[in-house]
């Protein structure tokens, strides 16, 4: 039994693909908490695949693809908000054109290439098992500023995400707030590139923080379960991609949201079941 | 019990405020001393929120200027609007909500400390909801919820305080913790601002009444301000003289920013 466990892990690679991964899965979670309470899952969404043509610039012009990627996330937020600011058109209109505009021009530039069809599929769905020691660093560097960016800006995205009339009357400015945040998504979504890829880092966004809201009911502890629920994902799933030879970054967010359905129905007080139950108790008490 | 600084005064010169094309606020000229406690009146759609969120720096002057006794550390300003645009089912508890009002004294990297938990705590247990200090807010009924929102103003501190009808549609006990809280701001000399239906009320435990329609239609003791004419001038069709009674009506009321 522990032979299974611990089989995948002598390999170096599959070594720093669990790091990776285990580190996307808490950055993802902790930041997602946000996206969620915030409703921001169509934007993440939306940067994610709105980073192609970063990539492919990048490629092309040899230099760091996370950098390109990174450049890319920044130009298409700071598009949407000009978008949307004259109020003509409204943000989520904003974001689905920019998003397609973007996603088209970067499948066109990486169209170009010749291996582009095995290139796409790794940036659209995530390469963990290439992760060099390099990506690595980089990976838990950014990890770092993150985390360490929402731990120490806590009381203003909590106030800029609950109130923002008083964040504005407390001198907290909820544009700018809004801008770091929008910063810290596009680093999240640079950093999940490797291990989910861009098609589906929404999900490592959105599900597992959505999971956590179900079982708590303050934001330190939505942070934790979810951060918990992130972590677990990535390993379920990157055994799930070793021993089943399936597609690590999908098998990841199946895992995730294997997690959420199991929430959804169980959940205390806020589950199927449990509201079931209560609804049954009430009916047989008004009949019985 | 926390110690709060006497309250601040304020000035408006001729502040203009639109909204939508229409004008709000007309030319509004006031001077409040420090302590004052006015209760602001007038119809539905008549300025009253906006006048607050004027004061408050959230919305901006067409023209006129507002000047608020000192800047930044001295000027500590609350304000509860009408109908907080809340979602109230934002994973925090009344003890989370209130201690957000502690945020504007910290700067950007500070955390709360624990004076700032104990004046949250303290606040909570002067609108009677120091038990329910850990229950989350979506779990709280309607008028709990209101004394969250007042505990959290009173946790700032603050000098000058706006209160946007506080006494529409709450129950007795809510009304009454507030007229409470109301007295004991006036003893320590907070400067208070009240907006209302109630002119009974207005008259009755204000020391000045502002009569608004867009613009002031009067400003004074309540006695001179509440006269049948100016009343009437004020509510227009929304007011109805009985006898000896005056019945204001509360119906339609038109968009505020």
């Amino acid at each position: 039994m522990i032979h299974w466990l611990t089989d995948p892990f002598t390999l170096a690679f599959m070594q720093r693909a669990l790091v990776a991964a285990l580190l996307v899965g808490v950055v993802c979670s902790v930041l997602g908490c946000y996206v969620v309470l915030r409703s921001m899952a169509f934007l993440g969404d939306a940067l994610a695949h709105a980073i192609l043509p970063g990539v492919a610039i990048a490629y092309i012009f040899g230099f760091s693809l996370l950098l390109g990627a990174l450049i890319a996330a920044l130009v298409v937020a700071f598009g949407i908000g000009l978008v949307s600011r004259g109020g003509n058109i409204r943000e989520d209109t904003a974001i689905g054109i920019l998003f397609a505009a973007a996603l088209s021009l970067g499948i066109v530039m990486i169209s170009t290439i010749q291996t582009y069809a095995t290139d796409l599929t790794h940036i659209l769905f995530g390469d963990v098992l290439g992760v060099g020691p390099h990506d690595l660093e980089l990976t838990a560097g950014l990890a770092v500023v993150v985390l360490a960016t929402v731990l120490l800006l806590y009381k203003e995205f909590l106030v800029v995400s609950f109130d923002p009339l008083l964040a504005r009357i407390s001198g907290v400015s909820p544009g700018l707030v809004r801008a770091v945040m929008l910063v810290l998504l596009a680093l999240t979504i640079v950093i999940s590139l490797q291990t989910v890829g861009v098609g589906l880092v929404a999900a490592m966004l959105v599900t597992p923080a959505a999971t956590a809201s179900l079982l708590t009911k303050r934001l330190p502890a939505m942070m934790a379960v979810s951060a918990v629920v992130g972590a677990l994902s990535s390993l379920i799933g990157l055994f799930a991609s070793y021993y089943l030879n399936v597609a690590s970054g999908a098998a990841i967010v199946l895992a995730a949201t294997a997690f959420f359905v199991l929430a959804f129905i169980l959940a205390p007080r806020r589950g199927l079941l449990w509201r079931g139950a209560r609804g049954l108790l009430a009916s047989s008490a008004q009949h019985g | 019990m926390t110690r709060v600084a006497s309250g601040i005064g304020f000035q408006l010169r001729d502040v203009v405020v639109n909204y939508d094309g229409h004008v709000a606020l007309d030319r509004v000229t006031l001077k409040v001393e420090a302590g004052g406690q006015v209760a602001v009146v007038g119809p539905n759609g008549a300025g009253k929120s906006t006048l607050f969120k004027a004061i408050a720096g959230l919305l901006p002057l067409r023209s006129g200027r507002i000047d608020l006794e000192g800047g930044p550390p001295q000027l500590r300003l609350a304000y509860v609007p009408q109908r907080e645009e809340i979602d109230w089912r934002f994973p925090v508890s009344a003890f989370d909500v209130v201690l957000m009002g502690r945020y504007g004294r910290l700067g950007w990297l500070r955390h709360p400390q624990a004076a700032d938990k104990q004046a949250a705590l303290a606040s909570l247990e002067r609108l009677s909801m120091g038990p329910l200090a850990d229950r989350p807010l979506a779990e709280l009924s309607g008028g709990q919820q209101q004394r969250v929102f007042l505990a959290r103003a009173l946790a700032q501190e603050p000098n000058l305080l706006l209160l946007d009808e506080p006494f529409t549609g709450v129950d007795v006990s809510v009304r009454t913790s507030t007229l409470e809280v109301l007295d004991a701001l006036r003893a320590e000399g907070v400067t208070v601002l009240v907006s209302t239906h109630d002119l009974n009320l207005a008259s009755e435990r204000f020391q000045q009444v502002l009569l608004l329609n867009h613009r002031v239609i009067g400003f004074g003791v309540p006695g001179e301000v509440l006269t049948a004419e100016r009343v009437a001038e004020a509510f227009g069709v929304h007011a109805l003289f009985v006898g000896g009674a005056i019945v204001i009506d509360q119906c339609c009321p038109p968009t505020e920013p």
